[in-house]
């Protein structure tokens, strides 16, 4: 019994060891909206966001810079993470291919949030795992969820896309395919 | 976060050994199937042994848990999933309805088999679900995402993959349990299976049983 009870403790040991990362400033800062919160998507029939101005997010990024998006003139995806979501991690790296590989258009933004922060949940902090995938687009952090609110956020993940003049032209939910994250890319630079 | 990482390595012990248990009833049980007379009298000592003790290990399961269950979510802070919610339907009333069935209540025993049963489906489902997240939605809901997997040791034990170990050890001791038709008052009397029982007594009995057996 109690070379069970050592074997327990030993091996637990082991295990957290290996899981718990140290959450950073990036993990626990807060993101500010500005603009009008936009109706969280509905899960059937015309999202009744598009057309309208899509709130400006502004927050630390991974670097520990600030990060203000969408920017007036550039067409923009918006694309909400949480660290636990195992959709989300997968998606992270198909993108971040997808990204290296210099398929992102050149007038598009690409810009992630960071949220559903939970320390309690797997995979935290977000800042260690987004390390882990090098992932290099600029990330807000959004440990309140505010931007996530604020962009009416159902599920995860979560797509925005925004044109040039700042308004929510389509939002999505789910893994998306590297065609389907180019539609959306188009759809933001449609005129 | 230590103390929840001890309970997680316990009851993967635990999810272990109903495992290993599970499929040692069920190797007996395919043995005897064949051609040697060794195996045969194995599994008709182990369908004894199970008769007269299967249902009370069934109610220890199906009590360790519940007990995991309430203490994953309640101490560790876990919150349970819509399929967490379905399979905690299925294994909590197992521990009054397996307690009546040992009480000899046999009208009670298809209940328990439907509700471990019903279990044992939504469990497996909630596994596949870990493995292959777009089962569902493709999505993750923001408040309680049922693709969330909170713990996994070695690969393939999660909360999900405990409950399914219990629920399908619940079905398999109380289907090695049930009366045979040839022996109908075995599961009432346990003295009647003494008396004509040609086979050493386990060493693995209770105190409690062997003294029921002293004249």
């Amino acid at each position: 019994m109690a070379a069970l009870v050592a074997v327990i403790v030993a091996m637990s040991g082991d295990d957290s060891s290996t899981t718990d990362a140290e959450a950073t400033a990036f993990d626990r800062a807060e993101a500010t909206v500005d603009g009008t919160p936009l109706p969280v998507l509905p899960e059937a029939g015309d999202d009744p966001a598009v057309g309208r101005a899509a709130p400006v997010l502004q927050g630390q990024d991974l670097d520990g810079g600030q990060v203000t998006q969408p920017t007036s003139g550039r067409p923009t995806i918006i694309l909400f993470l949480a660290h636990w979501c195992p959709h989300c991690q997968r998606e992270v790296p198909l993108v971040q291919e997808w990204s290296d590989a210099g398929q992102l258009p050149e007038d598009v933004d690409l810009v992630a949030v960071a949220t559903g922060i939970t320390s309690s949940r797997p995979n935290y902090p977000p800042s260690a795992w987004l390390e882990r995938e090098h992932w290099t687009a600029p990330t807000i952090a959004d440990a309140s969820g505010a931007a996530a609110e604020a962009y009416g956020l159902s599920a995860f993940p979560f797509w925005v896309a925004v044109d040039a003049q700042g308004t929510v032209v389509e939002r999505r939910t789910g893994e998306l395919s590297l065609a389907e994250i180019e539609e959306l890319a188009a759809a933001a630079t449609s005129p | 976060m230590h103390s929840t990482d001890v309970a997680i390595t316990f009851f993967t012990f635990l999810t272990v050994l109903a495992n290993l248990a599970t499929l040692g009833i069920l190797a007996v049980a395919g043995l005897a199937r064949g051609p040697w007379p060794v195996a045969r009298r194995g599994w008709l000592r182990l369908r004894r042994e199970l008769a007269a003790d299967g249902v009370t290990i069934a109610w220890l399961v199906a009590t360790v848990c519940t007990g995991g269950s309430l203490w994953f979510s309640e101490v560790a802070g876990f919150v349970p999933c819509r399929l967490c919610w379905v399979q905690r339907a299925c294994m909590y009333p197992l521990v009054v309805v397996l307690a009546l069935v040992g009480l000899g209540w046999r009208r009670a025993r298809p209940v328990a088999l439907v509700l471990a049963g019903c279990g044992a489906v939504v469990a497996t489902y909630h596994v596949l679900l870990e493995h292959f997240p777009s089962l569902d939605s493709g999505t993750c809901d923001p408040a309680v995402p049922c693709t969330l997997v909170w713990f996994e040791r070695w690969g393939f034990i999660t909360l999900p993959y405990m409950a399914l170990s219990g629920f399908v050890f619940i079905i398999t001791l109380l289907l090695a349990s049930r009366p045979s038709p040839s022996s109908p008052r075995r599961l009432d009397d346990d003295n009647s299976i003494d008396e004509e029982d040609p086979v050493p007594p386990l060493p693995f009995r209770t105190p409690s049983s062997s003294r029921e057996r002293t004249p």
